[in-house]
């Protein structure tokens, strides 16, 4: 079920108290999103693992049991003392669901808005998708641009 | 020169009225060691000396190669001598807000000048200072050699406008300014205008929102342009506390990011 909301609030939080790690739950959409983030150079590394901690054997060995005990742990950067992320939204909500086909996400890519509410993606400012292609699934914006790929956008980061 | 130096602005601030001396006086004995409070004094007063421009040829100070304004804007080596007087005289200087602000005392009112200039280069330094005194041009200078102290660098793209949007927000005074293509213009409030064309930056929109307050104005710019390089909320390292002028993390370029994430950012432009 899409919504961005969680890993969003869960990432820029954790980058504004400095943390290390984060812990966000194990899905499909999580992991593509933490794996764009890592693309994109924002965290360092991903690692499955449990609420305790990031452990790739505990993960296995919690399989059977609580699905909900299970956690992707990333780590975050920072360089200089200033967190490499700053802010993370959600852009598709549940009360005004946001799909862009590939005019529109290119226009966001290039300085203009599209959707009416949907602001310019700034230099450094990467946006997710959610496509209906099942080997591209999520991507992000300037990604699905070049694949020509239109849907869901899910969140910005920046 | 010594009648100038006795008796001129400089001389009222307390400037020492001993014409600049150089090694050679030093060695004969003509100058006293313990005259530089610190070996940068000593050094940039000697980087003017040598630079040859303002001293004639009986090794003095040139009365009429030194510009008024700047033996007044240059009191006494050892406080205002922020920056050498080749670099001074090349900077703009632009005295945004003039005020006459009242001290109410015991023994009635105290009024004084108060004034905010904007210094900058035109090429990406720029900074503001405050100065208040009695008289409006003595304000005017001291809040000049503020402002000198305060330069610090702002990262452009291609040298003329912003890297991104700027939403910022100092009190009740909303800023918000966008990059804009060669050739566009300063087309913005005129506090901002000034600001601008002190950094160097060519090509903006602006649009201030909330209250116009010209001091307000210039210090969210000024906060928000400057990315700075110290690491935030840490003061000045020292011991210092942080300041409101600190808060954020102002404009940072494509290099740095670059850098923070460790990859290149792709080129979005439409072909």
């Amino acid at each position: 079920m899409p919504r961005a909301h969680d890993i969003s609030a869960r990432i820029q939080n954790a980058f504004r108290a400095r943390l290390a790690q984060v812990a966000v739950p194990h899905t499909t959409q999580n992991l593509a999103i933490l794996s764009i983030l890592l693309q994109s150079g924002f965290v360092s590394s991903l690692t499955r693992g449990t609420v305790a901690g990031p452990s790739p054997t505990a993960f296995d060995t919690c399989m059977g049991k609580l699905e909900s005990k299970r956690r992707i742990w990333a780590d975050l950067k920072y360089r200089d003392d200033r967190p490499v992320l700053t802010n993370m939204a959600a852009i598709s909500k549940p009360s005004n669901r946001i799909y862009m086909d590939v005019d529109e996400i290119k226009r966001i890519c290039t300085g203009r808005r599209a959707a009416w509410i949907v602001r310019p993606l700034q230099m450094g400012e990467i946006a997710v998708v959610r496509t209906r292609s099942k080997e591209n699934r999520f991507l992000e914006a300037r990604e699905a641009v070049r694949l020509g790929l239109g849907g869901e956008v899910l969140c910005r980061a920046r | 020169m010594d009648a100038l130096r006795r008796s001129g602005t400089a001389a009222e601030w307390g400037a020492d009225d001993t014409q600049a001396t150089s090694r050679s006086r030093r060695r004969r004995g003509q100058v006293d060691e313990g005259q530089y409070e610190t070996p940068l004094d000593e050094a940039l007063d000697l980087q003017a000396w040598n630079s040859g421009d303002l001293v004639n040829d009986f090794e003095q100070w040139d009365q009429h190669a030194t510009p008024l304004e700047e033996t007044s804007s240059l009191p006494s080596p050892a406080e205002a001598q922020t920056l050498p007087p080749n670099v001074v005289s090349t900077l703009m200087r632009f005295p945004l807000i003039s005020k006459r602000v009242v001290q109410q005392g015991g023994k009635g009112r105290m009024p004084s000048w108060y004034v905010l200039t904007v210094a900058g280069n035109g090429q990406g330094l720029v900074g503001v200072g405050e100065g208040k005194d009695t008289e409006n041009p003595r304000a005017i200078e001291k809040s000049f050699i503020a402002a000198c102290k305060d330069l610090d660098w702002v990262d452009r793209f291609e040298d003329r406008t912003l890297w991104n949007e700027i939403d910022t927000k100092w009190g009740s005074t909303r800023v918000l300014m966008r990059p804009r293509p060669m050739g566009f213009g300063l087309r913005c409030n005129p506090f901002i205008h000034q600001v601008c064309k002190a950094a160097g930056i060519k090509d903006i929109s602006a649009k201030v929102y909330g209250s116009r307050n010209g001091m307000n104005i210039i210090k969210a710019c000024l906060r928000v342009l400057r990315g700075g390089h110290a690491p935030p909320m840490m003061g000045d390292g020292v011991g210092r506390k942080g300041t409101r002028m600190d808060k954020g993390y102002g404009m940072r370029g494509r290099e740095n990011i670059e850098r923070e994430r460790g990859r290149w950012l792709a080129d979005n432009r439409l072909r």
